[in-house]
């Protein structure tokens, strides 16, 4: 037996406790005793709002009690989220206490990057702010691109967003869409018209494939499927390099070599229109191009045989696939996923993916794609200016079709190699943090100190804000209310993201901060805007200054005069009513006839929307004649359409330019991308022998780098641990637990390895968002490791979004 | 009353909700091995597949609960409804209760100095009649009631579906309840080899005759 | 020396420093002050900690102490006590000392019944080495309990359990012992003699029963097998009690009596026993091993502690004592056997603790053990080595132990023959 030493160090004083005195007191009393509660508030309450530890805005309740928050509940009202909330969204309250939240304005007193601040007023770093912009922009002669900003997803994006784009007028906007799911919403738009929705409520054949919903929490997706899975409705078949937890409720686990999805889906089309196995009818009154597509698949021969070697599955398997999953269809998915862009054909992927669903008839039908309905909300005019000299975005041409949300990569690339039509001079983070979130990080660190001027807001102190000149500190989203937001789907909803409690420290929600920025910045920057401006001064000429600055919109502070309460009412008021207005603000949800629609069926299960009011199907029916009622109606009277019969004969208008599902894209032919899914064989990035293709992904205790310094959720999963086959481990002499390095030609980092059967070999996996260096987070720094410091920065030709999965690295042992 | 639970295992994605909803609503200590409820992994690999078995757990609240006859002091104790609790003033830090559990459902809450455990959320059921685990569960795998009621959703449940137990060979009468999966092949994955399978109507009578029994110390 | 005369009992008149200031005495203040800085340590741990609840970091989330403390939850070991280990070396401190001690006031009592007329000239040392080690293991198990609750065991008692048991039990053994000790100490007395018999067959059912509720103790613990499933745990107890406790009175002998007359019968006697006891214990493990649950017994005969078990336990108490025990002579050899004897016999209730917590509680389902984090090897063996202050504890238990003696042997010259 091994004798330890003592295990731990200990906190002499902090802690106090009466031994003898026959009292014991805990820490957290001790800590109490110099604690005055204020003695106004309620004693305790409760508020209905949404979450914001992911992407999903689930319906909470905040408990709060003596002015703390206790517990966030679920709120069982809205549909969306189902009475749940994830281990993140309980963990909240721990976001909103973190000891290491940003809680004044600071201001850089060192050198960039080494974390010297001093405390600020919010004016001294308005000012700081404005004396900057000013010279800048002064130097540059107004062209307001000069300053990029940057934003991640949340329901305030658009109030930051409303700011940097139409008041101050840059058009370098950057956020997450091309680190994610750029491709998979394009590919499917432009095929379908609409990304959709899957309905796995009522889906009996769902191919999720690299989509980990067990862990990539989305709702209602998790908690439709997870309910159905396993023997109870559903045949879900996973495809991915990992055993993911999703995998684990697969009726069929497909393992498969990383960025080889493409050939996977073409083989099985191949299958589907070889054997004549799709929905003739379906395909004939709703595809157009359908005998190019034809064609091109059979041509090309991609058959599962030749899948079978690219891709390492099964041509047999891949044959019982598509036989399986079109004798389920139409309601037989092959779900989108989000998180997407693993290899340069991604775009093409997306595409195949969604014919392959359409050709079996499962789009616009119940238990296939569906795309739901939206509640209405008023919209805000916003009185955008006009800057004569503000240029457009400087990566337009780094691919096909640069969207509004820019390619952040070859953004990054170009500001960082210096390869800009014009300067990009600084950068405005809202709720990012590229430093992790955006392969090669080193490039992302040289791009910020080229800059003059760096603004971050957060509620943490991100490694980006580490590399800033001013950091705002955000309040956090249990401190305010953002704008009231319509949630899209079979049961679409309106939810409200209420104040729980005041704003702690100094922190402020963004609205205030835009308040508070754009009154400071308005007039000197009018200045500078009249200065260089040769059309606002011709136009000026002979007209009273105050009224065209306020006319023409160049009075920046309009949009943020009111409350954001004010400005929800205005925008929910209109379209619902006031009655309505006081059931959202007292249950945080709204929807039509809610009070007699939603019914508490047992502690687990609730109805939101009775069945004959689901929206699963939206599209106008071209063709009235064959059956002379509305799809909607349709639906109502032959529920739930389970036979292929009777969906077939409907024609209905697609969201696309030829009203139709499009096998070809002629436009995007012309800007020499594919008009149809191509296999590339020379753009595959094959293993060589040694090497290791890195992959990254999710665990459900995390949401990318935000969440990594909560103690609640680390408490569940420490750090991470990079994933190697077991058996090529144990030929390498890597153990578990052993700390190994992985590099690649732009980085390396050290981590614990994980051998396990889960994993095809040749490939190396660890979970996105540890491994942060800022010391201002006590708890995430240096923690694990983060895959965007060995990721390579290069993107695909389409939307120029980021390739996550073609990283060839070495490991070896250290 | 006699509360139980049954857990319809074959749901759990190992998110974890659970384990963080009680430790915020119980004010639980803070520590990866302080916890009332937890979501057991068991991972192996079969001919070359992988495969994990996932068991979301917590203390079974036995109706002859070692636990309870082992502690000298009576503050391991049974409350109204069979609930097992143990009063922190009283505990000696004997620990004779963590030994005695074949469920390692009780660890020591450094914070009060005492042992602590599950409570099946005693506080709230008169107001909600759940837990915080099953409420904030995303796939349902919960669900609490009470076995004396034969229009609760427990019992509802159970009288649909067949179930096992943990270790009942040990004699304890543990009350969670572990539905059989409806998916053979994760049954059979996933149900030890020696664990019997029950239906409601052949375990009631035994269940009910030792909750009367014991029905003098549940106060 | 002068004495005076109480109730009885001649007591020596001592000066305090006489009493106090000796070199025995030194050595067990040293052994204490080893003991108490692991207490110190035990309850740093266990009522310093910097540790917190989920509901404390709204209290005031900017205090240092709070992150610190929200530090040691993650990244440390927070608290005095692995949950999958509770009971540890403190508790084999506690058996060893504990039963040894009562092992030699039930073999005394035993030799008292039996009229062995060596062992009765000299029974008072015995008794008090025996209450000595009583002492240490009470010392020990003191620290290990949260002793400002001790007054519920009073006000809300559980009579049923075994641990609460203990404490009537001890209530009554103690000052019986120290009675029966008083008894010897003044047996020229006429009350003593009448008296003599029926205390000597209650002593041996008390000793009986104080086995048995520690057998208890242990047996009530459903889910640990090698204790349950150990056959006729009372009898074990007892019988490798004897064996070590015949090797503290074999060490004792040699301290205090090696150059009386009576050393060589002495320990002749005490060589004979210990070979039956030896032999006794041998039965008992082979027998024992052979009905404990598979796991659990191949945890120790194959498993993690078989070396321990092997070269700590066995070779040391059955095969090199037997060696030198089976030819009679030599005391020197049986010094050493007893020696042998006493490591052996903490060794196995070493192993006796750790292996009834060795066998994870996790394969709750029957196909494997679990684990909780996906990061996590799922361990089939348990073992949180002690810390420090722990061991502290046992090292300042044997002080406890000699200052009792000591203050015993300095008021009553407890080793001196009995006058007949």
């Amino acid at each position: 037996m091994e004798i330890g030493l003592s295990r731990r160090r200990f906190l002499k004083g902090s802690v106090a406790l009466s031994v003898f005195g026959g009292v014991t007191l805990t820490g957290p009393e001790v800590l109490a005793l110099g604690k005055t509660v204020n003695a106004d508030k309620p004693a305790s309450y409760s508020v209905p709002t949404l979450c914001e530890m992911c992407v999903n805005k689930c319906a909470l309740i905040a408990d709060v009690q003596d002015g703390i928050v206790k517990k966030l509940n679920p709120n069982p009202l809205f549909p969306k989220s189902k009475n749940m909330l994830c281990a993140r969204g309980v963990a909240g309250i721990h976001a909103l206490y973190d000891p290491d939240r940003l809680k004044t304005p600071l201001i850089r007193v060192g050198e960039r990057g080494d974390g010297k601040y001093i405390k600020a007023t919010w004016e001294e770093a308005f000012e700081y702010i404005k004396t900057k912009m000013v010279k800048i922009l002064d130097e540059e002669k107004d062209n307001r691109s000069c300053i990029g900003y940057c934003a991640g997803e949340g329901m305030a994006e658009h109030t930051f967003k409303s700011f940097m784009a139409d008041k101050f007028g840059s058009a370098n906007f950057l956020n997450h869409a091309s680190l994610c799911l750029q491709t998979a919403t394009a590919g499917y738009a432009l095929t379908l018209g609409a990304y959709g929705q899957a309905d796995l409520e009522n889906a009996k054949y769902v191919i999720m494939a690299g989509a980990n919903r067990a862990e990539a929490i989305v709702t209602p997706d998790t908690m439709d499927i997870f309910k159905r899975t396993r023997g109870r409705g559903t045949k879900l078949v996973t495809v991915d390099p990992r055993y993911t937890n999703t995998a684990m409720h697969a009726d069929l686990h497909v393992p498969i070599k990383p960025g080889t999805d493409l050939s996977f889906v073409l083989a099985l089309t191949y299958v589907v229109i070889s054997e004549a196995l799709y929905n003739k009818v379906y395909v004939k009154n709703n595809f157009n191009d359908f005998d190019k597509y034809q064609q091109h698949i059979l041509d090309n021969e991609y058959t599962p045989e030749w899948a079978e070697n690219i891709t390492g599955v099964s041509a047999d398997t891949i044959r019982t696939i598509a036989r399986d999953f079109m004798a389920a269809a139409p309601q037989a998915v092959y779900y989108q996923g989000r998180r997407s862009t693993w290899a340069k054909n991604d775009f093409q992927l997306r595409r195949a993916m969604a014919l392959f669903t359409a050709l079996g008839g499962g789009v616009d039908v119940k238990g296939g794609i569906v795309f739901g309905d939206k509640l209405p909300l008023e919209n805000h005019d916003i009185n955008t200016p006009l800057y004569f000299n503000a240029e457009s975005r400087i990566e337009g041409d780094a691919a096909a079709i640069v969207g509004a949300s820019g390619s952040w990569v070859a953004w990054r690339n170009m500001v960082e190699s210096g390869e800009t039509p014009y300067p990009i001079r600084g950068m405005f983070v809202y709720k990012q943090n590229p430093m992790l979130s955006i392969p090669d990080t080193s490039r992302t660190r040289k791009m910020f100190e080229k800059m003059d001027l760096v603004v971050v807001i957060d509620t943490m102190p991100s490694d980006t804000a580490l590399l800033a000149d001013v950091i705002l500190p955000e309040c956090s989203y249990l401190e305010r209310e953002d704008p009231v937001r319509s949630f899209p789907g079979i049961e679409p909803a309106i939810g409200l993201r209420q104040k729980v409690i005041e704003p702690m420290y100094d922190s402020k929600p963004v609205m205030d901060i835009m308040r508070g920025l754009s009154k400071k910045l308005s007039k000197p920057l009018w200045e500078v805007t009249k200065k260089h401006d040769e059309d606002v001064q011709d136009e000026l000429e002979g007209e009273d200054e105050l009224a065209y600055y306020k006319e023409n919109g160049f009075d920046l502070t309009e949009p943020y005069l009111h409350s954001q309460e004010e400005l929800n009412k205005h925008a929910f008021v209109g379209k619902h009513g006031e009655a309505a207005w006081k059931t959202l603000r007292k249950t945080g949800v709204y929807y039509p006839d809610m009070d007699t629609s939603f019914k508490k069926i047992n502690n687990n299960d609730y109805q939101y929307y009775p069945q004959h009011k689901k929206v699963y199907s939206v599209l106008p029916i071209e063709d009235k004649t064959d059956i002379n009622i509305l799809a909607n109606d349709f639906y109502k009277s032959c529920d739930p359409c389970e036979n292929p019969a009777d969906i077939a004969p409907l024609k209905r208008t697609f969201k696309t330019p030829s009203k139709k599902i499009e096998c070809y894209l002629g436009n995007m032919a012309r800007k020499g991308v594919d008009p149809m899914p191509t296999w590339k064989q020379d753009e595959h990035v094959d293993v060589p022998a040694g090497k290791f293709k890195f992959i990254t992904g999710r665990h459900a205790q995390q949401t990318q780098n935000a969440t990594q310094n909560n103690v609640m959720l680390l408490e569940l999963m420490r750090e991470n641990f990079a994933w190697i086959n077991d058996a090529q481990a144990k030929t390498l002499g890597i153990a578990h637990g052993d700390t190994i390095e992985i590099s690649s030609r732009v980085g390396s980092v050290q981590i614990k390895a994980y051998p396990t059967p889960k994993i095809v070999p040749d490939t190396i996996f660890y979970v996105h968002g540890f491994g942060a260096k800022s010391d201002g987070q006590t708890f995430a720094h240096r923690n694990g490791a983060s895959d965007n410091e060995i990721i390579e920065g290069n993107i695909e030709p389409v939307y120029g979004a980021s390739i996550m999965h073609e990283t060839l690295v070495t490991v070896k042992k250290v | 009353m006699n509360y139980a639970m049954a857990l319809d295992y074959q749901s759990c994605i190992n998110c974890k909700a659970c384990e963080v909803a009680c430790k915020e609503e119980n004010g639980v200590q803070l520590g990866a091995d302080k916890q009332r409820i937890w979501v057991g992994m068991v991972e192996g690999s079969n001919e070359g597949k992988p495969f994990v078995n996932l068991y979301p757990s917590q203390c079974n609240h036995c109706i002859d609960a070692p636990c309870v006859s082992v502690c000298p002091t009576n503050a391991s104790h049974y409350i109204a409804g069979g609930i097992i609790k143990v009063n922190a003033d009283q505990c000696i830090l004997c620990k004779g209760c963590m030994e005695a559990c074949p469920y390692d459902a009780r660890f020591i809450d450094d914070t009060k100095v005492a042992v602590d455990k599950c409570t099946f959320c005693e506080h709230q059921i008169a107001e909600t009649g759940t837990t915080a685990c099953q409420a904030t569960c995303p796939t349902k795998v919960r669900t609490f009631g009470d076995l004396d009621d034969p229009n609760s959703d427990l019992v509802k449940l159970l009288e649909k579906r067949r179930f096992f137990f943990q270790k009942e060979e040990i004699g304890t009468l543990p009350k969670l309840f572990y539905l059989v999966p409806e998916d053979e092949a994760y049954a059979k994955q996933s149900i030890g080899p020696n664990t019997k399978i029950h239906t409601w109507d052949e375990i009631k009578p035994l269940y009910e005759r030792a909750a009367k029994r014991r029905s003098q110390e549940w106060k | 020396m002068e004495m005076i005369t109480f109730a009885g009992l001649d007591i020596n008149k001592m000066s305090f420093k006489q009493m106090f200031f000796n070199r025995a005495m030194l050595l067990a203040y040293l052994l204490l002050i080893v003991g108490i800085l692991g207490l110190y340590q035990v309850y740093d741990l266990r009522y310093f900690s910097a540790t917190l609840t989920a509901h404390d970091a709204g209290i005031d989330p900017t205090n240092p102490a709070l992150k610190e403390a929200m530090r040691e939850a993650i990244f440390g070991t927070v608290g005095e006590i692995d949950r999958n280990s509770p009971w540890t070396v403190l508790i084999s401190n506690y058996m060893f000392m504990l039963y040894t001690g009562s092992g030699i006031i039930f073999l005394v009592a035993l030799a008292e019944l039996l009229k062995f007329k060596v062992i009765e000239k000299l029974s008072v040392g015995f008794m008090v080495v025996g209450v000595a080690m009583v002492f240490a293991g009470l010392f020990t198990i003191t620290t290990d309990l949260h002793v400002l609750n001790i007054p519920w065991m009073l006000i809300t008692p559980n009579t049923e359990a075994a641990m609460w048991m203990m404490l009537p039990l001890y209530l009554v053994y103690i000052p019986f012992v120290l009675f029966e000790i008083y008894l010897l100490l003044t047996n020229n007395r006429a009350l003593a003699r009448k008296l003599a018999l029926v205390i000597v067959i209650m002593s041996i059912g008390i000793d009986f029963i104080e086995y048995y509720i520690q057998a208890s103790l242990f047996s009530m613990n459903t889910a640990r097998h090698l204790w349950t499933q150990f056959p006729a745990l009372t009898l074990y107890f007892i019988v490798s009690s004897f064996v070590s406790s015949l090797g503290v009175m074999g060490v004792y002998t040699y301290l205090v009596h090696r150059n009386k007359s009576e050393y060589q019968p002495l320990m002749s006697l005490i060589r004979r026993t210990m070979l039956i006891a030896i032999v006794l214990l041998g039965v008992f493990e082979v027998v024992g091993y052979m009905s404990v649950d598979k796991v659990w017994a191949n945890m120790i005969l194959q498993g993690p502690f078989s070396t321990l078990y092997f070269f700590g336990y066995v070779l040391l108490t059955f095969v090199l004592s037997l060696l030198l025990l089976i030819k009679p002579g030599n005391a020197n050899r049986t010094v050493l056997a007893s020696m042998l004897v006493i490591i052996g016999g903490f060794v196995s209730r070493l192993i006796f603790v750790y292996g009834g917590n060795a066998v994870p509680m996790s394969n709750r389902f029957g196909t494997g053990f679990e684990k909780n984090e996906v990061y996590d090897v799922a361990e089939p063996f348990i073992y949180t080595a002690p810390h420090l202050g722990e061991l502290c504890i046992v090292i300042g238990s044997i002080g406890v132990a000699l200052i009792t003696y000591k203050v015993f042997d300095g008021l009553f010259s407890v080793a001196k023959l009995k006058q007949h």
